[in-house]
């Protein structure tokens, strides 16, 4: 073969190809999702990090350490950190809007995604409740707050109010003038703790203390922790019956924070009132 | 010998064949579920124009009627896994240990000594996840029976195969989590596992048309045995898992050769080449001129026609005079979905042996191969993409 010849073989080689070498390539998004859903999960999951909160599964034996996933609350006492928990419940929200909505074949989002975004956006509100409480109080130390993750009798965070705030509450002659034992910003994190965790809505039983309304009765906080947790249960059980009477127990764990606050809120002259359900 | 200035109306017409053949979407399964042949593999899978071994059964019945000899072609070796399954296999032994270590923990999920096993075997999960597993096994018999006189020529031939292809691959689906196993959670698998018997007769003809000018029609019938278990029309999700119809939709896991469709059909191939020279073959071949299977209790599986033109040119053979020894071999195939397959094939003949080596373009995804040929013997290794994954494909044939 001739110089020319082989010129010619390795230019068509060339040609032919180089160009001709394809690279596979998965779908930016996945059937069951949209853009704008990757995007705000991405989001949320950035301010979670950054708040240094990480529900990953990846370890086996997470689900068995619940103390991992549950920060204790001395974590939570941070002002970015609460401002990180509210960033990322709006994205959460935006993408559960989003995989909530409906194509030709029915609701775009799996169960299993729906039920997760829920099962965040559950956590993301106790986080926030305790976050608010324990930021109240400063410099002051009103509120105590326990972790009992691995306490099965008792629920994750045991509050209370500490003993200089109990000996001013039982100094306090009218049982109605106990809410003025707290600070105007204490009252606003209590208030705000029932609406995140129960979506009930708090006022003193005194009709003469200024009442304050929630400051979460807004988006992007829609529904409650127990609402979110319920919806996740409620989905996860479309799986399985066996699967949302677990998650049915785990709620358990929820109703008696919930509980304990009511009982609390009452005993410090507050109306309680729980959603109609 | 044509000249240069013969080659280029030859090499125009291959390519306006790019451009007016009809355009049908493509059938990822199609391609995935046909027989290939391994030396072919390497050049990317551009060979109906070139069918000039055992071969011609599957890509071009017209190659049959080029054979000057009697041919057996045998071929106990044909082993062709996905790269994902190759790479899963190499670390077998490891995996078995770490399962076997975890078994044998009063606390598999806890225990601190097993960080290290837990650990890989989530990797191992994370991997299989973005695997595509597959694996396509045979074992074909062909026997090639020409009758040359003079410039023509015939060619009778029978075939049969038992030949297994199966995949398992997860589909991705829902939001991008993070965390692999709440991205998982939604996931679907896609499984495909086919076995096919099939036996069948060939007959080709060669007449020359003009001085070193020879046209060769062709056509191969099979009878097809199929069984075949998948889940393409209702893809495999964890809520299916744990849904009560699992059984009815899937397979019994206890017994899943219960759920295995059993189908029966035939197909039929026909093709033609020209050949000017020694050097430029021009090929039209349809695929599956008539074909379907048919299974108990399902809709008749149709095989879908494809027709293709393919062409290779021997530029070894197109200098003057010849190169000798060597091959030069530059073919290419575009189909009836408008894909195009593109192949080279360099080969040193030696009287006792022959040296080659591949390179090729299917369907846009690079190939590659060799092959050694050592008197019957025949040893071919390619490194085959397609749409779906890459594949390692060997076959020792035994050539008489």
């Amino acid at each position: 073969m001739t110089l020319k010849s082989g010129a010619l073989t390795v230019f068509v080689l060339w040609c032919v190809f180089l160009p001709g070498c394809s690279e596979r390539e998965e779908p930016t998004v996945a059937p069951g999702s949209t853009l704008t859903a990757d995007d705000a999960l991405r989001k949320a999951e950035a301010e979670l990090a950054a708040a240094g909160i990480s529900f990953s599964l990846d370890e086996p034996g997470a689900l068995m350490n619940p103390e991992d996933l549950i920060p204790a609350p001395v974590d939570l006492e941070d002002a970015e950190k609460q401002l990180n928990f509210e960033e990322a419940i709006a994205q959460l929200n935006i993408a559960l809007a989003e995989i909530e909505g409906r194509d030709e074949a029915g609701v775009i989002g799996s169960v299993s995604d729906r039920a997760l975004i829920h099962f965040h956006l559950g956590f993301m509100y106790c986080f926030d409740a305790v976050s608010r409480l324990l930021l109240s109080d400063n410099p002051q130390e009103t509120f105590v707050i326990e972790h009992n993750p691995n306490d099965l009798d008792n629920p994750w965070y045991n509050f209370d109010i500490s003993p200089d705030t109990q000996a001013e509450l039982n100094a306090t002659e009218d049982p109605l003038e106990y809410p003025l034992a707290f600070t105007f910003e204490e009252r606003q994190a209590i208030i705000d703790a029932a609406d995140l965790l129960d979506d009930a809505a708090l006022k003193p039983k005194e009709p003469n203390i200024q009442p304050q309304f929630s400051s979460v009765d807004r988006q992007p906080y829609t529904g409650s922790a127990i609402w979110h947790f319920q919806k996740a249960a409620s989905l996860f059980g479309q799986y399985e019956s066996e699967v949302m009477d677990a998650l049915n127990t785990f709620n358990e764990e929820l109703e008696g924070m919930r509980a304990l606050l009511q009982a609390h809120a009452e005993e410090w002259g507050f109306i309680y009132t729980p959603p109609v359900r | 010998m044509y000249t240069q200035k013969t080659i280029f109306p030859i090499a125009s017409l291959i390519l306006a064949c790019l451009f007016v053949l009809p355009g049908n979407e493509p059938l990822a399964s199609e391609e995935e579920f046909q027989f290939k042949c391994v030396r072919a593999m390497g050049m990317g899978n551009a060979f109906a124009a070139i069918a000039d071994d055992g071969d011609a059964f599957y890509y071009n019945p017209a190659g049959l009627a080029t054979i000057r000899d009697i041919r057996l072609d045998i071929q106990p070796v044909r082993f062709i896994p996905s790269y994902d399954l190759y790479d899963q296999l190499k670390d077998l032994e490891q995996l078995r240990d770490d399962i076997n270590a975890l078994d044998e923990s009063e606390n598999p999920l806890e225990d601190p000594n097993l960080e290290a096993e837990r650990r890989r075997l989530m990797d191992r999960m994370k991997r299989l996840l973005n695997d595509d597993l597959g694996i396509d096994v045979g074992f074909p018999v062909r026997v090639i029976l020409p009758l040359h006189i003079g410039d023509c020529g015939v060619a009778i031939g029978g075939m049969t195969h038992a030949w297994s292809a199966s995949r398992l691959e997860a589909q991705r689906r829902g939001l991008d989590w993070s965390d692999f196993v709440m991205d998982a959670l939604d996931d679907e698998v896609y499984y495909h596992a086919m076995v096919e018997t099939s036996y069948g007769v060939g007959a080709a003809a060669e007449i020359p048309l003009a001085r070193s000018m020879e046209l060769s029609f062709g056509v191969v019938a099979r009878r097809i045995h199929r069984w075949r278990m998948t889940d393409a029309d209702d893809l495999l999700g964890l809520d299916d898992i744990l849904a009560d119809d699992f059984q009815e939709r899937y397979f019994d896991p206890e017994d899943p050769w219960a759920s295995v469709s059993e189908g029966k059909g035939y197909s039929v191939d026909a093709g033609t080449i020209g050949s000017f020279g020694d050097a430029v073959n021009l090929a039209v071949v349809v695929q599956n001129l008539m074909g379907s299977v048919k299974y108990e209790g399902e809709a008749d599986e149709e095989l879908s026609q494809n027709i293709a033109v393919s062409g290779a040119v021997n530029l070894a053979k197109l200098s003057n005079p010849a190169v000798p020894m060597l091959d030069v071999i530059l073919a290419a195939r575009v189909d009836s979905d408008k894909e195009t397959q593109l192949g080279l094939e360099l080969a040193w003949n030696l009287p006792l042996l022959s040296l080659s080596g591949r390179i090729g373009s299917n369907r846009g995804y690079m190939t590659l191969g060799a092959g050694i040929k050592l008197l019957f013997l025949d040893f071919d290794y390619a490194l085959y993409g397609d749409q779906n994954t890459n594949w390692h494909a060997f076959s020792l044939n035994l050539a008489f």
